[in-house]
């Protein structure tokens, strides 16, 4: 092969035959002296250049090695020391040097936290090397202050799926995002994190609350969870709608003694006509409607929703069950209870209005299963609204064993099984 | 269940059955006639579910029903005392009662009126005493608890009316918290208190009582609603922010209510257990006793407070079993357990079948359960528009009848709040309300019904009667701390036919069912045991007749199962209809 080109067939120069001669013997130089003279100092201004290279590496290194070690010890000396000014000048001289290092983006961190600066603490967290072990901490304490300080809980939630994605064992990351969405009233995709917290076996007590209660809930606390993020973001619908729902649910307006405190909040109706496919506010006046008779007004809002939306949500499908029974139309409607059911196996309201709608139906037997889950999902739905907001129910046997009572009736492995070892713990 | 087994089993053989009439406003010419059938033929003919209402279109009289309240004017000037002292007792919240009755017999409905006092008296000899109102002369009532020699003090809740000797004479069952009290009437005016030696004493705090014969042995029987484990003497301190408040009644251990059978030698036993008149959770407030299945037995519909509600269908042999869920009277549609305190019963949307309407918490609203047949019931609150309506309300006593006979049901609530929540945006007194059927939907006609509704009150026992005798219904309304109302029934009204019953071994006819049909209308009526909160009403069904003034036909099936057929009967009469003496047909 030729060496220089690396063609094998076809060589540029042609060697000559000649005497053998022993391998490793040079051949005899046969050039002109002058060119020889400059092939040496061509090598030698090689070597040199060569070693320069080599030296200044060598120099560059050493000085790299000693200004980061010079920095490290000094940002561990200030970190010590708490100067947080001096340390958040340091740490970012060390990440211009070793940006894809951790360390330096930690001190970083370190020092924002001191000083309070949460936007560049959360900065410099984002920066840790995912490959780095510390990289989930970092991502965690992101989390932490993007939900507490920066007020930024979208973020905050993002942070939160990062730390899962490069380890979904993590359990406070499931317990900050499921509280997330059940505090924003995104139930669907609370129930997909509350799953996704269980298979990986990082469910916290109150994931199993929020499980039974996912679509018919109004947490006491969401009036105070999206009052402090709407001071942030103060035209955020989706905590418009969480902060007002707890309000007409609880109807606290009309509560003389706090009635003033929320007088902020708009009437239902006035919130509708600003977000008239937001579907936590088409679903409360769907249960409005519907316990008022009000067919039309039933079949205005269920279109007022697109309808992927309507067609994931169970409490849609009871209201479209309603009007199939009021057509007179016991099929449909037993097949969209299903349907909620199928979306939501927990909910007690569709355990009672299947057993209701097959007892009509002559149906005793389907009618009977149905209500044998309502008595065991309606005594957790009331001991579930009786919990203190400290409380997650786990404390009490009753509550666990219920539970995982319902679980079995309604035949969700996953939930049995995982109730199973968390009972079998205790 | 025998729910599908409404089947008429042979009309009664039997001739020479007495009818006779009185006290017609506007009285026929033609006279009744007795008709002799042996057809196998279900009582409610060609019904079939529908899961709405039909519409219900007689032609409408000029108004809605109107009422004018009388108390004063009649001489009966009473106020329940509930013995409010600031400590929020719990049994202050729900009493008292009235109950209708002609002790005396002079064909004038008398009047008897709960008292209350201070439920924590460590002297109760020294209460103040239950009240007997009678009716000495048309429109003149006269206290005459001293003179019937009635001595009750006991801090009482509400009435219970029936003749269970057959003696002739009205006895009076009294709910107290405490001790309850069956008072004799002894015939010669005075009462005698026989609670020891009838065994019916029932320690507990009781609310409302009925009257029925549950055991199909010929005499009435009695069940008493018990509430909650309280006791005002011991009293659980409640309320909260060092503010004392009525003890919520999901906090407080339920007692069960008592069904005693009379033996028919004036004693009865306590047989509730051994019956299946049981249930768990049971905070018994209402009651109705009814044949609900068409099965031509009685059952029996509880009212429980924040609980399921009850419904134990006879089996027949004595025994029942509690079927509420499985015939959909338990809970809302939602499945929600409800505040039930009161019951109205009837047939509002003229099908034949008997529904319920169950008063309940503010924000709650009130409950129609409508009797679909063979599937038992259905909540259509909703649908008929009477959801809305009572959020705001806190309902007690109710009626449903139809108060001016132009063919539609209308429902009377009384309401008033159990404790002061002024400070929640909820009214302490409270109006009552007025609705009429007007198919599919019922409509609030509170306004128009005179200037009562329009005051406020914190009401709670009601009973119906015809105290002067008109063919219409008038209503005793009993406030707490404040005057017991009298709405005598001044609407305009249809034609109307009045009956009183007079049933073997059941002078009063409890559980006589009637079905009056006149052409193509059939109206469908009973004489239960309960119903409304706390009271007792005179023994008479009341058929609207809107402006059809065309005799009738009563198909009537006696408490015993024996069927009659009177056919030819003239309307705008009060008919007392007596039941042939002969063994009954199986």
């Amino acid at each position: 092969m030729d060496l220089v080109t690396g063609d094998k067939s076809t060589p540029m120069t042609t060697v000559v035959p000649g005497p053998l001669r022993p391998p490793g013997v040079a051949l005899p130089i046969h050039a002109d002296p002058r060119l020889s003279r400059r092939l040496i100092g061509l090598g030698i201004a090689s070597f040199g250049i060569f070693a320069i290279a080599l030296i200044g590496s060598w120099s560059w290194h050493s000085w790299h090695v000693r200004t980061v070690a010079a920095l490290h010890q000094n940002c561990r000396k200030l970190s010590a020391q708490e100067h947080w000014d001096d340390l958040a000048v340091a740490a970012e001289r060390w990440s211009q040097l070793e940006p894809n290092k951790a360390e330096p983006w930690l001190f970083a961190a370190e020092a924002a936290e001191g000083q309070k600066e949460w936007k560049q603490l959360v900065e410099s967290l984002s920066r840790v090397p995912a490959n780095d072990r510390r990289a989930i901490a970092a991502w965690l304490r992101k989390a932490t202050v993007e939900f507490e300080f920066l007020n930024r809980p979208w973020d905050g939630s993002r942070s939160c799926d990062r730390v899962l994605e490069l380890d979904p064992r993590v359990l406070i990351a499931h317990k900050q995002s499921i509280f997330f969405h059940a505090m924003t009233l995104q139930r669907a995709e609370l129930m997909r994190r509350i799953r996704q917290a269980i298979r990986a076996r990082r469910e916290s007590p109150e994931s199993y609350v929020f499980l039974i209660s996912a679509s018919w809930l109004y947490s006491g606390s969401l009036y105070r969870h999206n009052t402090h993020w709407l001071e942030a973001d103060p035209n955020n619908e989706t905590f418009r709608v969480a902060q007002a729902l707890q309000i007409y649910a609880s109807e606290a307006k009309q509560d003389l003694e706090v009635a003033a405190e929320f007088e902020h909040i708009l009437p239902a109706e006035e919130l509708l006509a600003q977000y008239p496919r937001n579907l936590e506010l088409v679903a409360f006046f769907l249960k409005q409607s519907i316990s008022e008779g009000n067919r039309e007004r039933v079949v205005e809002l269920l279109n007022q929703l697109s309808p992927e939306v309507s067609q994931n949500d169970p409490r849609c499908w009871c209201a479209r069950a309603w009007l199939q029974e009021l057509d007179g139309d016991l099929a449909a409607a037993e097949n969209s209870l299903r349907n909620a059911n199928a979306l939501d196996p927990y909910w007690w309201q569709v355990h009672y209005q299947l057993h209701d709608l097959l007892r009509r139906m002559n149906r005793p037997d389907e009618s009977a299963h149905y209500l044998k889950i309502y008595d065991v999902s309606h005594d957790l739905a009331i001991q579930i609204t009786r919990l203190n907001r400290s409380e997650n129910g786990f404390d009490d046997p009753k509550f666990c064993i219920s539970l995982l009572k319902l679980a079995q009736l309604v035949d969700d492995k996953e939930v049995v099984e995982a109730l199973q070892k968390r009972v079998a713990s205790r | 269940m025998g729910w599908q087994r409404a089947l008429w089993l042979g009309w009664l053989a039997s001739a020479g059955l007495g009818c006779s009439s009185n006290a017609s406003s506007s009285p026929s010419t033609s006279a009744p006639i007795d008709k002799i059938e042996h057809a196998v033929t279900p009582l409610v003919q060609g019904a079939k579910a529908t899961l709405t209402p039909k519409p219900i279109h007689p032609p409408r009289l000029a108004s809605f029903p109107r009422f004018t309240e009388v108390a004063q004017a009649l001489g009966v000037e009473f106020t329940y005392a509930n013995g409010a002292t600031g400590r929020s007792l719990m049994v202050e919240a729900t009493g008292g009662g009235a109950g209708w009755l002609d002790y005396d017999g002079d064909g004038l409905l008398d009047l008897y009126l709960c008292q209350g006092g201070n439920p924590a008296s460590e002297h109760r000899e020294q209460e103040p005493l239950d009240q007997l109102y009678r009716q000495v002369e048309p429109g003149r009532f006269l206290a005459t608890t001293s003179p019937a020699a009635i001595t009750e003090t006991q801090y009482s809740q509400g009435v219970a009316v029936a003749d269970f000797d057959d003696d002739g004479f009205d006895d009076i069952y009294i709910t107290n918290v405490g001790a309850d009290t069956l008072l004799h009437n002894a015939g010669d005016g005075t009462f005698v208190d026989v609670t020891a030696t009838a065994a019916v004493s029932n320690p507990l705090w009781s609310s409302s009582a009925a009257w029925g014969d549950l055991d199909g042995d010929g005499d009435l029987d009695l069940y008493v609603c018990n509430y909650v484990d309280y006791d005002p003497y011991h009293p659980l301190a409640c309320g909260s922010d060092g503010h004392p408040g009525t003890c919520h009644p999901m906090h407080m251990t339920a007692v069960p209510d008592e069904c005693y059978f009379n033996q028919g030698d004036g004693t009865f036993t306590a047989e509730s257990q051994q019956r299946g008149l049981f249930g768990p959770e049971n905070k018994g407030l209402g009651v109705v006793i009814a044949d609900f299945n068409d099965d031509a037995r009685p059952d029996v519909y509880i009212a429980n407070d924040t609980t399921a509600n009850f419904l134990f269908i006879n089996q027949g042999d004595g025994h029942f079993v509690e079927s509420g869920y499985l015939l959909g009277c338990a809970v809302s549609r939602d499945g929600h357990p409800q505040a039930s305190m009161g019951v109205a019963f009837g047939d509002y949307d003229h099908d034949g079948r008997f529904d319920l309407y169950c008063t309940h918490f503010t924000k709650e609203s009130n409950t129609l359960y409508r009797n679909i047949g063979q599937h038992g019931f259905q909540d259509v609150t909703g649908i008929v528009g009477l959801h809305q309506p009572t959020l705001s309300k806190l309902g007690f006593g109710t009626i449903m009848a139809d108060f001016n006979q132009d063919g539609h049901e209308e429902l009377f609530v009384t309401n008033g709040h159990i404790d002061d929540w002024r400070y929640k945006g909820d009214d302490w007194e409270m109006e009552p309300q007025l609705f009429s059927f007007e198919g599919p939907r019922f409509v609030e006609c509170s306004t128009q019904a005179g200037e009562f509704f329009s005051q406020k009150h914190v009401g709670r026992g009601v009973a119906r009667g015809d105290f002067d005798n008109d063919g219409d219904w008038d209503l005793a309304v009993v406030h707490q701390n404040a005057p017991t109302a009298i709405l005598q029934n001044d609407s305009q009204r249809g034609h109307w036919l009045k009956v009183l019953c007079n049933a073997k071994g059941n002078r009063r006819g409890w559980g006589t069912r009637i079905v009056l049909q006149q052409g193509t209308k059939e109206l469908t009526n009973e004489l239960v045991g309960g119903t409304s909160y706390c009271a007792a009403h005179e023994a008479a069904m009341i058929f609207g007749l809107s402006d059809a003034a065309s005799p009738v036909i009563l198909k009537v099936r006696w408490p015993d199962g024996s069927r009659q057929i009177i056919e030819n009967v003239a309307v705008n009469q009060t008919l007392t209809l007596r039941q042939p003496r002969g063994e009954p047909t199986p």
